[in-house]
């Protein structure tokens, strides 16, 4: 820890030490204090008070959706010999099979007064493409799923960092005592029943100390499980005992200074305030039918990407500071045309009406909204080049995605591909360089945020990462 | 809360004496012991036993509340026993359960 938030731990000792017996929840409060456990770097104010991350697992492709490259419409069909490639690390899935050029079979066009293009497969998105920045010069390093998706997640390739949701969480805190900081939400696509796994540690707090990990709201039933107090115990009993239990937590703490210790006593006050304040989350009934219908008929459904979508809106109003869905499906190497227009189903309306929605609310200004992937998609198609069932391998060197809100510049297009969307001409913009100007946006110099563990400074961007001026507003 | 509720059964039948606020200690003491496996410092005691008297008064007073806690799970319980003693202990045990120290094996 810096050695700011050591002094704090320190009078933390002091505050515990000071009220040794009949701590009870007073007590408590006090300890509970967010500023005391926030680690605010706070060097300048920010644009975005939270961030709502729409990640897209599978990798969409950036052919069918954000990059246009009318050039393929002439170059189809040509085979890409190995000097293309330049000795690049292929996936194991192709590297043996002839590689042609494949065009998308759909069209581009330019949009709103910005003129963002978009494709025809993402029709609501189109109405607020002047909202939008889109970055098409996205890079990364990983090649497959499961590192790619870490890497994306907590800066490396290899699991046990934190997640960026948990150093958000750990720099800033959260708005609000009765909700995590840090909420996930997941949705199956509708385009690949059988599509990767998603792995808690994805969300998870790494060395930070627990307390800073996403907390996963189920999309069927209840939102957590076993919340709601077991037969033969009240709220008032529920109370008692909690309050004992605490009162030995932090006399334990004393002695042993734990840090786990102490989140788990956070853990425990959050889940108890939980227990009154994610049930009201499900609750839509205030909601008027005109939500519905510009999120979709689908956000009626709970655990749909819509759904999640318009939960997402209402923890935004609550002042939770990381808000990650996940959507899966997005894996096409093959059967594209089947598959896509059913994941984009499930998302176009949705990022849009979410977009709207906090628009109309004022707060689109205060919240960043990502959209994208792991990775893009290969210019050559994935075993034939039958264009009703094309697919495309995966492609780390250039892909797209898209922002808007919270201090990003709206009505943009950033950066530029060659004419094979394989490599960056102008403007790259890699991982690392996402999370930094994602910090920046949040008032937090990615530099700052540090954390000690095993004897040196770790921070979500590790040694690299740059904040890129061109994308802020 | 079964299990809770088990081990005030338990505790009930291991600690034998009058019931006397004496007799209360000794059980809270040997319900600490049991669960953390160490002896209560003379603060944390006090902290059983304040919580266990308001416990008591709860149950004394609605002893439906006291019924509803001893049924839950599969289990029986001894019907020569004070249902009331019962679950005012079976609030401390369960407290007791969910400490740091008593979940987290170092």
């Amino acid at each position: 820890m810096t050695d700011n938030a050591r002094h704090l731990m320190m009078t933390r000792r002091h505050l515990l030490g000071k009220s040794a017996t009949g701590i009870g929840s007073l007590g408590l409060a006090s300890v509970l204090n967010e500023s005391l456990f926030s680690n605010t770097t706070g060097s300048f104010p920010g644009r975005a008070k939270r961030v709502i991350y729409l990640f897209q697992s599978g990798a969409p492709s950036q052919f069918e959706l954000l990059d246009h490259k009318p050039e393929l419409q002439k170059l189809h069909g040509q085979e890409l010999g190995a000097d293309f490639f330049e000795g690049q690390r292929q996936t194991g899935m192709t590297a043996g099979q002839k590689k042609q050029i494949c065009r998308s079979i759909y069209s581009f066009k330019k949009h709103g007064q910005s003129g963002v293009e978009l494709s025809e497969m993402l029709p609501h998105l189109s109405t607020v493409a002047d909202e939008l920045c889109v970055v098409r010069s996205m890079q990364t390093q990983a090649i497959n799923h499961d590192p790619a998706i870490t890497f994306f997640q907590t800066g490396f390739q290899q699991a046990g960092r934190p997640s960026m949701g948990a150093w958000v969480s750990y720099g800033l805190g959260s708005d609000n005592k009765d909700l995590p900081a840090y909420v996930v939400m997941i949705s199956e696509g509708s385009g690949k029943r059988d599509s990767q796994a998603l792995y808690g540690r994805l969300w998870g707090n790494g060395f930070l100390p627990s307390a800073h990990q996403g907390v996963k709201f189920r999309g069927k039933g209840d939102p957590v499980l076993y919340l709601s107090n077991p037969t033969g115990i009240n709220s008032q009993q529920r109370r008692e005992i909690l309050d004992l239990s605490q009162a030995l937590n932090e006399k334990h703490y004393q002695e042993v200074g734990d840090p786990e210790t102490l989140a788990r006593i956070k853990q425990a006050e959050l889940a108890y305030r939980m227990q009154t304040s994610v049930p009201g989350l499900m609750d839509h009934s205030d909601e008027p039918e005109r939500t519905f219908e510009l999120y979709g008929e689908a956000s009626k459904t709970p655990g749909t990407f819509a759904a999640n979508c318009l939960l997402a809106r209402k923890l935004a109003e609550k002042g939770v500071r990381f808000i990650q869905l996940y959507h899966r499906g997005w894996d096409q190497h093959g059967d594209m045309p089947r598959d896509l227009p059913l994941q984009c189903g499930d998302v176009d309306q949705p990022s849009a009406a979410l977009i709207k929605d906090l628009k109309q609310r004022g707060m689109l200004d205060e919240t960043l909204i990502i959209w994208g992937g792991e990775f893009g998609r290969t210019v050559y198609a994935q075993g034939g080049l039958d264009m009703s069932r094309y697919g495309r391998d995966h492609h780390p060197r250039c892909f797209s995605i898209w922002m808007a809100g919270g201090g990003i510049k709206p009505g943009t297009t950033y950066g530029t591909t060659d004419d094979f969307s394989f490599n960056v001409t102008e403007n790259p913009v890699h991982v690392y360089d996402l999370h930094a100007t994602m910090l920046h946006c949040l008032g937090v110099d990615h530099e700052q945020l540090t954390y000690k563990f095993q004897g040196r400074h770790y921070r979500l961007t590790d040694v690299h990462g740059q904040v890129v001026p061109g994308l802020l507003a | 809360v079964e299990a809770s509720r088990k081990l005030a059964e338990r505790v009930m039948h291991t600690v034998k004496g009058s019931d006397s606020e004496k007799s209360d200690t000794e059980k809270l003491e040997w319900l600490f012991r049991i669960t953390t496996s160490r002896r209560p410092s003379p603060d944390e005691i006090d902290l059983l036993v304040s919580t266990f008297q308001a416990a008591l008064r709860r149950y004394v007073d609605h002893p439906e509340l006291a019924e509803q806690l001893m049924t839950v799970g599969e289990s029986s319980y001894d019907p020569r026993l004070s249902v009331t003693q019962l679950a005012a202990l079976a609030a401390i045990a369960n407290a007791l359960l969910n400490t740091d120290e008593v979940i987290t094996k170092n």
